[in-house]
Order: structure tokens, then sequence, then C-alpha cells
């Protein structure tokens, strides 16, 4: 994750982005790399050409990520990769409201989940908008803190939701 | 199954304006051949009109050989019995392919030597490569192969001018495939795939000779009646009742014979509508490909499950040919139509106690390099091991192991302070490269893998299917997993804290902490993960102080004179 994903996406670097922008950016730039390996004479043209094409997938597939996008943005202003991996979740409050919140979930009937989901969604919103904030009066720990927060109510999130909807069995 | 976006070796017939390519969809039961000029497609017809060539061989055995398509690139070890199969079926393809190309020569008046032939979506590595070996002993070079779904969406989309997510339903012959595609302004982006090998047209016809059986009594076996079998079922999808000898059979009893066969199929497009995390209501549009599609039931069912009209204005048994023969004439030529597919099946590498770490998720896009950092777990830990798996699994010993490396020569540092960067790059071609690099020493290793290599398409959907059955057990296994050793984690630096400068903190606090970490150790043997997680957290807070002593300490010993990574290093130990 060294590259300027934005950049070679044609963005400008910012958390909030449009979903049916950055699809048609990354289109576009298939198109034109696509376009430029198929004008490739060498192989060495071909293989730049084929790592282009792997860059651009792995930065469409970061950006698209809300969480994966806010880390890119992160080591963009500081320089430097924040491994979040073993650090300890220390936000009482938000604990606490997770943890009621599967307590919750764990008594409810099903009308109840539903409900209970929409609240979550609606957390979400309020986590993401505060994510934006902080991203536009940069501060770092701010930053985190709130990116922490969301990352937490997302897991929380993809819990449920396999909970609600217990995956079929494939073909 | 693998990669469609490019072929980055074949560029150089860009520049060959006179060349002509065709396309080829070599089926389980026909295979068809096809020329496109100026994306004006023409399916090639033998001399009678007929454009289906039987993928029939007459290999000098008793029966001519049939649905050989099946045993392409069967599993890398194989028994003396498989081996011969597999080669026959080599062979065999090789034989259907020589007459397509003679058709095609005959209509071209010309050599024919390059072609795109069609695969369906879940062939693997080894498959795809027995079809090119086919392609070789006929003389074809392959310019690409193509995913039959996708071929169907080219040639849906160039001919209608579409834009939106389709799904392309495959029902052929003997294979079942569903595709969902993204179709924008010439892009077809290939969202997820799921399918089916064991269901197809095959299957409908034995359906319809069991429910003969059970009204008459009827001395050949399947294989000798199966053809006309077919023409009733064939007759079936125009007709409300058919004779067999004397028996009437109702185009209702046929159905709902059926029925579940049907319902097979649509649990597969449930599973890829979900990878593509979509709804029925997401989608603009279903194609219906293969001859089986004919069938009234499967095309009401399909209606019925997605609300609205399936489309099959083309030829259901020529669209995946035309689909070909157009991107054929595209890759000569070069007219801006791009394809981008996914990989099948996630891959990433086996952590302390197990989990998997995935690196690239099933069905990202292709080719695609992902990188992340990981850390040594024991203090002057100089070597670590990389196990790389495939498969959606939660836990490594459930998924394909791809294979093993060892990155030695780590210098001897805490736990925690090494830091070795793994990329995954998977190329155009479906070659994984692994390579593992230490920061500080630059220390590096490397290696390469055929992810899908040796995995049968059985393989591929059961690993899928088995990560679903075992959704739950195995996220609960992992939770543990991950508890239990972040737990020992804090357990370790804590007990170490404590022997160099317990000191630091009063009787009363010493004993409160050491009471918390008997009871973390305690708990670590059962198996109630958010216990741990719970008892962990209460053991790090009760610390936060004492790790603020011992921060206050290294500075002072740093301000002292003593070694920034000595401070650094006795920080880590906290």
């Amino acid at each position: 994750m060294s590259k300027n994903y934005f950049a070679l996406l044609g963005l400008d670097p910012q958390f909030d982005v449009d979903a049916t922008v950055l699809h048609q950016r990354y289109v576009e730039a298939q198109q034109v790399l696509n376009q430029e390996n198929a004008r490739a004479t060498s192989s060495l043209e071909r293989m730049e050409c084929a790592q282009k094409i792997a860059d651009l997938n792995t930065g469409y597939g970061c950006l698209k990520e809300d969480i994966a996008r806010a880390y890119h943005l992160l080591f963009l202003a500081e320089g430097q990769h924040f491994d979040e991996d073993g650090v300890t979740f220390q936000d009482p409050q938000v604990l606490q409201e997770i943890l009621d919140l599967h307590e919750a979930m764990s008594d409810a009937d099903s009308v109840q989940k539903q409900s209970l989901m929409r609240q979550l969604t609606d957390r979400l919103h309020v986590c993401f908008a505060d994510l934006k904030n902080a991203f536009e009066s940069y501060d770092r720990d701010h930053v985190l803190t709130h990116l922490r927060r969301y990352s937490y109510f997302i897991k929380a999130q993809k819990d449920f939701e396999a909970q609600l909807q217990p995956l079929d069995r494939a073909c | 199954m693998l990669i469609q976006i490019t072929e980055p070796t074949k560029a150089k017939n860009t520049q060959i304006d006179d060349t002509v390519a065709v396309g080829i969809d070599l089926g389980t039961t026909h295979t068809l051949v096809a020329v496109s000029k100026d994306q004006q497609v023409q399916v090639l017809a033998d001399d009678q009109g007929h454009v289906l060539i039987p993928s029939i061989v007459d290999m000098g055995d008793v029966h001519p050989l049939r649905s050989f398509k099946r045993f392409m690139g069967k599993p890398l070890v194989l028994t003396g019995q498989e081996e011969k199969a597999h080669q026959i079926a080599i062979e065999a393809s090789a034989e259907v392919l020589k007459i397509a190309r003679k058709r095609a020569e005959n209509y071209l008046k010309k050599s024919v030597d390059k072609a795109v032939i069609t695969v369906p979506a879940y062939f693997d590595e080894a498959a795809r490569t027995a079809t090119r070996d086919a392609a070789r002993l006929a003389g074809l070079e392959v310019l690409r192969l193509l995913n039959e779904p996708t071929a169907a969406a080219v040639a849906y989309g160039l001919d209608d001018k579409n834009t939106g997510t389709f799904v392309i339903y495959d029902l052929g012959g003997g294979t079942f495939d569903c595709s969902i595609l993204k179709l924008e302004k010439g892009v077809f982006q290939v969202l997820a795939t799921a399918g089916d090998v064991e269901l197809g047209g095959d299957d409908f016809d034995r359906a319809l000779f069991q429910l003969i059986c059970g009204q008459c009594a009827l001395k050949e076996s399947f294989a000798c009646v199966q053809p006309k079998a077919r023409q009733l079922k064939e007759a079936l999808s125009t007709q409300d009742n058919v004779d067999f000898e004397g028996t009437t059979i109702s185009r209702t009893t046929f159905e709902s014979c059926i029925d579940p066969l049907v319902a097979r199929t649509l649990t597969c497009v449930t599973q890829a509508l979900k990878d593509g995390g979509l709804t029925p209501q997401d989608i603009d549009g279903v194609v219906l490909v293969g001859g089986a599609t004919r069938m009234p039931l499967v095309q009401s069912r399909v209606r019925d499950y997605f609300g609205r009209e399936p489309l099959c204005s083309l030829n259901p048994d020529t669209a995946v040919v035309m689909g070909a023969a157009l991107q054929a004439e595209n890759l000569i030529h070069h007219n801006g139509t791009l394809l981008l597919d996914v990989t099948p099946l996630s891959l990433g590498l086996e952590t302390y106690g197990g989990g998997v770490a995935r690196l690239i998720e099933r069905n990202s896009p292709i080719p695609i390099s992902k990188v992340q950092e990981f850390t040594t777990f024991q203090d002057g830990q100089n070597g670590m091991s990389f196990h790389i798996v495939q498969g959606e699994r939660e836990m490594a010993q459930d998924c394909k192991s791809l294979t093993r490396f060892e990155l030695t020569g780590i210098p001897p540092m805490t736990a925690g302070a090494a830091r070795i960067r793994v990329e995954f790059h998977l190329d155009g071609d479906g070659l994984l490269t692994v390579s593992a690099h230490e920061a500080q020493t630059g220390i590096a290793q490397r290696i390469e893998v055929k992810p899908t290599y040796g995995l049968s398409e059985d393989d591929l959907r059961a690993m899928i299917m088995e990560s679903f059955d075992h959704a739950q057990e195995d996220l609960d296994q992992r939770r543990l997993v991950e508890a239990r050793i972040g737990a020992r984690r804090l357990l370790n630096s804590t007990v170490k804290a404590l022997m160099l400068d317990g000191d630091l903190i009063a009787q009363s606090e010493r004993d409160l902490i050491l009471k918390a970490v008997h009871d973390l150790e305690s708990i670590l043997e059962t198996d109630d993960a958010q216990a741990i997680d719970i008892q962990g957290k209460s053991l790090d807070q009760l610390c936060q102080d004492f790790a603020e002593k011992r921060m206050n300490k290294a500075i002072k010993a740093a301000l002292a004179g003593a070694r920034v990574d000595d401070v650094q290093q006795k920080l880590q130990v906290g």
C-alpha cells in the first residue's frame, strides 16, 4: 500500500468518495491500461503494464472499502502505515454500547432484531460523518479514535448480519 | 476458474491485421465454431446446414466417447486409469477441435491457426491447461480461454448495447454456470460466479428416462435411450403431451420431476448474488444460455425468481460461440472491449494458532497485489514459517494447502519487534507469487505457486460449500484462538514487566495485577472467547498506570544516555 491510490484513480484524497465516480474512474483507467497493454511490443512493456493493472485493481479494492480507504488516507497524511493489529481498543463508552447491542440482539425476536439493525445502521451513519469531519479538520489522534469506533461498529454489523441471514447452502 | 482480463503475451497478434481468429464453444455435448468480421458473427454449418458438431469421438473402442469434457484436467496425482482418461479427454477434444478448425478453413478458404475457446467459469487451471493442450494438438494457438458466461455476455452486450448488471444463467448439456456481470460502455466486469458441474441437460434427460421407466417396462439402458429421451424432452418444450411406446407423458408430470433440478440452479444463483452483494431486484436482465434453457419450466422459474422476463433473443445454443468469435476479433483488432474477471477462491496465510489471514479475497479483480505485515510471536524468534492456503474456511487446516516456505535469519528481537512484509501477487495467468521481506535486515524469500493447479471444479465447489456449512463454528474457533493468543501475549509481557520493574508500583497494585494475571490464566483454558477477552481487557486496564510509570522510567533512562535501541526494546517488553 505504498502508492497513492487516489492519484492512480484521478481522485482527490478525501474520505467521502462517491462510489459511482470511483467505479467510473476505475473503468476508464482499465480501458487506458488495456489499450496500453495492447500496444505494448516488448515483454518488459507488457510486464510493466500488467503491474499497473494489478496496482489499479488493488487500489480500487482499497478505496471501495471505507476502513481501508481511511487507513490509506492516514498513510498518505502521515507517511507511515498504521498497524492496528493488537492495539487495545480503549473506548469504554463504545465497548459498552456494542456489548449492550450484542445482549439485546441475543434476546431479541426477529422483528426486534430488524429494529436493532436499523439502529446500528443509523449509528454507522453517524460514525461515518464523524470520521469524515475528523479527516476534514485533520488531527491524527482524532481520526484514529473515530476510525477505530467506525471499525468496531462495522464489525458488529457484519456479525449481526451473519446471525440474521444464515447463509444458504452453496450450490 | 481464472483470469480473463488481459493476455499480455498475446498482444503481438494485434500487429497482424489480416489474421483471422475463430471462436469455438467446446461443449460437453456439442461444439460450435464461428467467425466474426466487423462485429458480424457467422456461426458455421456443415454441408447439411447443421451448426452443432457432436462432441463425440470414435477412438476405436466399443462405444464412441461422449461427455469427455468432464475428464479434462482431473487432479494432479492420477491413478493409471485416471491418467488414461485425462489423456484420452485431451485427445478426444483435439479431434473435435480439428473438425471445427477444418470447418472454419472451408468457410474462410484459408488456414486457421488461432482461436478463442470457451470453458466453464469453474474450470480450474489444470482443466484450462488441458484445453490448451487439446488446442495445440489440433494445430490451434489459443488467443484466450474465455469463460462461457462471459462469452454469452459479450454476445449480448455487443449486439444490444446493454448497460447494467446481468445474470448469465447457463444451463448446458453437462454443467450449470451462473455469472453476474456488470456491463458498462464496452466493459464486462465479472462480479461473482457460482456453478454446478454435475447438473446439465443430461440430468433432465435422465429424469425423463426414469419417469418413462416408472410408466412402462423399459429394457434398454439410459445410454441407449438417451437420444430418444432428449427428443421427447425437446418436444415437451412445445407440446403438452408426448407419446412413447404407447404411454403418454404430460409436460406437467415431467415438470414435477425436474423441478428439484431447476431449484438447484436457483440455489447457485442465490449464492452468486450474495457474493456480488446483490439482490434479485438489482439485476437489470437475465440472459439465458444453453439448450436446456428452452424448457418452459426453466424460463418460468427464472422469471419468477427475478420478477422479470429473461432475455433470450439470441439462440441459446449459439450465444456462447458468438461471444467467442466477437472476442477473437476484438483480440486481433482491438475495439476497446474490456473483460474484468475475478479470482474464485480467497488466498491467504496460516497465522499463529492455525487461523487464516486472507490477503486476496474471493471475487477480487485480477491481476492483483496485496501486502500485509506480520511480526514474530516469541522473543528471539529467528525464523518464520509461511503456509499459503486457498479457500473460504476460517482455519488453515480446513483450507487447501498450496505451499510452505521459511524465512530464516531474522535477528533476535523481542516479540512483535520484527516487521515482515509479505506480498501476494496474483497475475493475469493465475500464477501466485509470494514474497516475504524483513525490513531491518533486508532478508527476503520468494516463491511461485499455481493456486488452482490440481484443484478440480468439484474441489472448488466443495471448498466454497464447506465454508458456508461451517461458517459459524469456524468463526467461533477463530475467535477463541485469537482471544487465547492475545491473552498469552498480554500475560507474558505483564509478568516480564513485573519482574523487571515491579518496584515502580505499590505492593497493593502489584497484588491486584497478579490476581488479574491468575484470573486470566485460569480462564485461558476454557472455551469462552468472550470471557477471555473481558478478563484480558480488565488486566490491560489495571496495567495502564504501571505502563505509564515504566514509560517515564524508560524516557529518563534515554535522557541519561542509554541507547535509543535499548529504550525501545525495554518499552516493547511491556
